[in-house]
């Protein structure tokens, strides 16, 4: 879906990025990360051509962004940015309906999808829609944001650290939101964020930058498992095994069986709450699914695979 | 929250109140060359005095009313206007009996006091009651209905002018308003450009603020020999060619390489047609009906559509200059104050230069924009006073003929008229700007 062959940012004589290559597959969420000054969202910001390329190439669908028109290119790609930018004089339905109204799409249309968009972030339409930006939290106007970003169904979602700018239990709801709406939308996102949390928890793939070069980029758990070299090792920290237990779901770690005196856990559970359980004086825990049946057990030793 | 004993500021205004009848309340001039006599209140007629008296020490008194002070206080205010009022007129009345024709009672510093001390009573009781900055007015209005002012020096020069008061009023408000209009056109977009282009942006607001400190009269003497020529040396029909050249050429700004020339023309024809605009909407709106019928001749000379060293073209060009500062400011201002967040979502959601700017930035800005007209507008009323100095009429035109008379009532006539017409221009601008925010911006 999207690719990038040898991209180069310069500002002048300093590289920003130097040569980055790889591809994203079209429904995948890649996420890049790396210290600040890495050039993650001059990545990001090269794809839509708010910057331009110094050297090297973006394809979108096989073709060359630069042969496209930046405008219409933009219209095509979702937008979401840290200080979120919803406009302030524009009532919330009219700011969800922006790229449709640009696209010059039926009212009626585009004030239905606003609703159901609205729906979807959890925001009731007929409270908020006529609303203004400044009477919302920072939390419910980012999930605007979100809509108004796939209002008009692009492919392609650019995200900037959205969730940055909120605080920590939002930050979480706002996440766990996110990822359902993943699995309905179906688009090719690209994530920008400084967070390791959340980019093992959200992203099929992590792309980790460091001086304007790409270190390591893999799946979560296979980075956290076997980071490449010294910098993405201590970049993902001295817990990254505990990170990486977060992310698999207990059933995956489970024998068949049960234990005749253990205590339950839940199927929906991650690896990394049965271990807490279990540390907590726990010797096996059995996993139970939604009719309370017992459907596996789990001990220490499971967890060290 | 402890309720207060006492208003202090109802105290302040009352006490001033008080103070202010000890003062000389007129000033009686047998005719124009004498100093002239203050009465003041050992020469007051016996019971309104004491009742004028009495008012104020009951506003006085008002003020630690905590329970009942609003409805008492507003009608103390309103009457202890009428009964000062009603103390004047009386006077004058005694005054002038026996007195000749020429013979003038104005007012004294006591009764600017008074009034001051009403204002600050008003301004106390609006802090609890927002319409209470009515009461003054409705006083003033109850005052005239009563027939209090008629013998007083203003309202006697104003029956001698009053054929030609409404004239210079409505001359006052076309150069004035047709200048804001002229400052909107350049300033406006010159705002913008300063926020769009970093190298011009100090040129322009460095320009604008130059301008401010150029001295009216000094430009009114240097525009006047040019100005002249002008006049005197060109027809309208040669200008028409030339706005009419100049407009075929500006189609030259869609051949890719003669966009340069193109842009040129336009610059060119708004150089040329918005003075001429200026003059003729001037003509349009002071009801100058020769002037106005000069513009269908084509044999007319500039000089007889308006363009003269001296009237209306030199005013328009100075009022023009000074009023856009705060039109150039308060837009590079709007503009630059919008979050870079909004911008960058606005271009990142695919927005062309045209779209961000009418969707985006036209909007956000427009609150700023609407104070630096509201401020430029009161702004140029206010100058546009010495428009009499070039023959250019308006207000000033008494003010003028008041100074060289040494006639107080007559400058006073030419002055009352500008600061309440400021001060309603300015609700109006105020009240405009808040219909045009967007109500999102609203707060």
């Amino acid at each position: 879906m999207i690719k990038l062959e040898h991209v180069v940012k310069a500002y002048g004589e300093q590289e920003v990025l130097k040569d980055i290559s790889f591809e994203i597959a079209k429904g995948e969420l890649v996420v890049l990360i790396g210290p600040s000054g890495c050039g993650k969202s001059t990545l990001l910001r090269l794809i839509n051509r708010m910057i331009e390329l110094s050297g090297g190439r973006i394809l979108i669908k096989d073709r060359d962004t630069r042969t496209l028109d930046p405008v219409s290119l933009r219209l095509g790609i979702g937008y979401v940015i840290q200080s979120i930018g919803l406009f302030s004089h524009m009532t919330i339905f009219e700011n969800v309906e922006v790229v449709p109204s640009l696209l010059q799409q039926n009212k009626k249309l585009r004030r239905e999808r606003a609703r159901e968009l609205l729906d979807m972030m959890g925001l009731e339409p007929a409270q908020y829609g006529q609303r203004y930006p400044k009477e919302l939290s920072g939390g419910q106007q980012q999930r605007v944001g979100i809509a108004r970003a796939i209002a008009a169904d692009p492919e392609i979602m650019l995200m900037d650290e959205p969730f940055s700018a909120v605080d920590p239990i939002t930050r979480e709801q706002l996440q766990d939101h996110f990822l359902g709406l993943k699995t309905q939308i179906d688009k090719t996102i690209v994530f920008v964020t400084h967070d390791v949390d959340e980019a093992v928890k959200l992203g099929d793939r992590i792309c980790i930058l460091n001086q304007g070069l790409v270190q390591q980029i893999d799946s979560p758990k296979a980075l956290l498992h076997k980071p490449a070299n010294d910098f993405v090792a201590s970049f993902l920290g001295e817990d990254r095994e505990l990170k990486r237990l977060s992310r698999i779901p207990v059933t995956d770690v489970m024998r068949s069986g049960a234990h005749p005196e253990a205590r339950t856990i839940e199927k929906h559970k991650s690896a990394k709450d049965a271990l807490n359980r279990l540390l907590a004086g726990e010797n096996s825990l059995n996993v139970i699914d939604d009719q309370n049946s017992i459907i596996g057990t789990v001990n220490l030793q499971d967890l060290q695979g | 929250m402890m309720t207060k004993r006492f208003d202090p500021v109802l105290l302040l205004g009352a006490g001033l109140g008080l103070v202010a009848s000890l003062f000389p309340l007129l000033l009686f001039k047998a005719n124009r060359l004498v100093l002239g006599d203050f009465i003041g209140f050992p020469d007051l007629p016996v019971p309104h005095a004491y009742l004028m008296l009495l008012a104020f020490l009951a506003l006085l008194a008002s003020a630690f009313l905590p329970k009942f002070r609003l409805p008492i206080a507003s009608s103390l205010v309103v009457i202890s206007w009428l009964l000062l009022n009603w103390t004047i007129s009386l006077t004058t009345r005694q005054l002038l009996a026996d007195a000749p024709a020429i013979a003038r009672v104005s007012f004294a510093p006591g009764f600017w006091l008074a009034l001051f001390a009403l204002y600050v009573a008003c301004f106390a009781l609006s802090q609890r009651w927002r319409w209470a900055f009515l009461l003054l007015p409705v006083a003033v209005l109850l005052g005239s209905w009563l027939g209090h002012y008629e013998l007083l020096g203003p309202a006697v020069e104003f029956r001698s002018v009053a054929s030609e008061f409404l004239p210079q009023t409505l001359r006052h408000l076309a150069l004035s308003l047709v200048s804001l209009v002229l400052a909107a056109l350049i300033g406006l977009p010159l705002g913008i450009l300063a926020f769009r282009q970093r190298q011009f942006e100090n040129i322009i607001l460095g320009g604008a603020g130059l301008l401010q400190t150029l001295p009216s009269i000094a430009l009114f003497g240097l525009l006047l020999p040019p100005l002249a020529y002008l006049g005197r040396s060109f027809q309208l029909s040669q200008v028409l060619i030339i706005l009419a050249i100049l407009i075929l050429f500006i189609g030259l700004r869609w051949v890719s390489s003669l966009r340069f020339l193109g842009n040129l023309a336009v610059s060119g024809t708004l150089i040329l047609a918005l003075p001429l605009f200026g003059l003729w909407l001037v003509s349009l709106l002071s009801g100058e009906s020769a002037t106005l019928k000069s513009w269908l001749n084509l044999n007319s000379s500039l000089a007889d559509i308006g363009l003269r060293g001296i009237g209306a073209a030199p005013v328009l060009i100075a009022l023009t200059l000074y009023a856009l500062l705060p039109i150039v400011v308060n837009t590079h201002l709007g503009l630059r104050n919008i979050p870079p967040g909004t911008l960058d979502a606005a271009t990142g959601m695919g927005m062309n230069a045209r779209q961000r700017f009418w969707r985006a930035e036209f909007p956000l800005a427009l609150p700023f924009m609407m104070e630096g007209l509201r401020t430029a507008l009161v702004l140029t009323f206010g100058i546009t006073t010495v428009a009499a100095l070039v023959g250019a009429g308006g207000l000033g035109f008494f003010i003028l003929r008041g100074v060289e008379n040494a006639a107080p009532d007559l400058v006073l006539l030419g002055a009352l008229p500008i600061v309440l017409l400021a001060l309603v221009l300015d609700s109006f601008m105020r009240g405009l700007s808040w219909l045009l925010t967007p109500k999102g911006l609203r707060s």
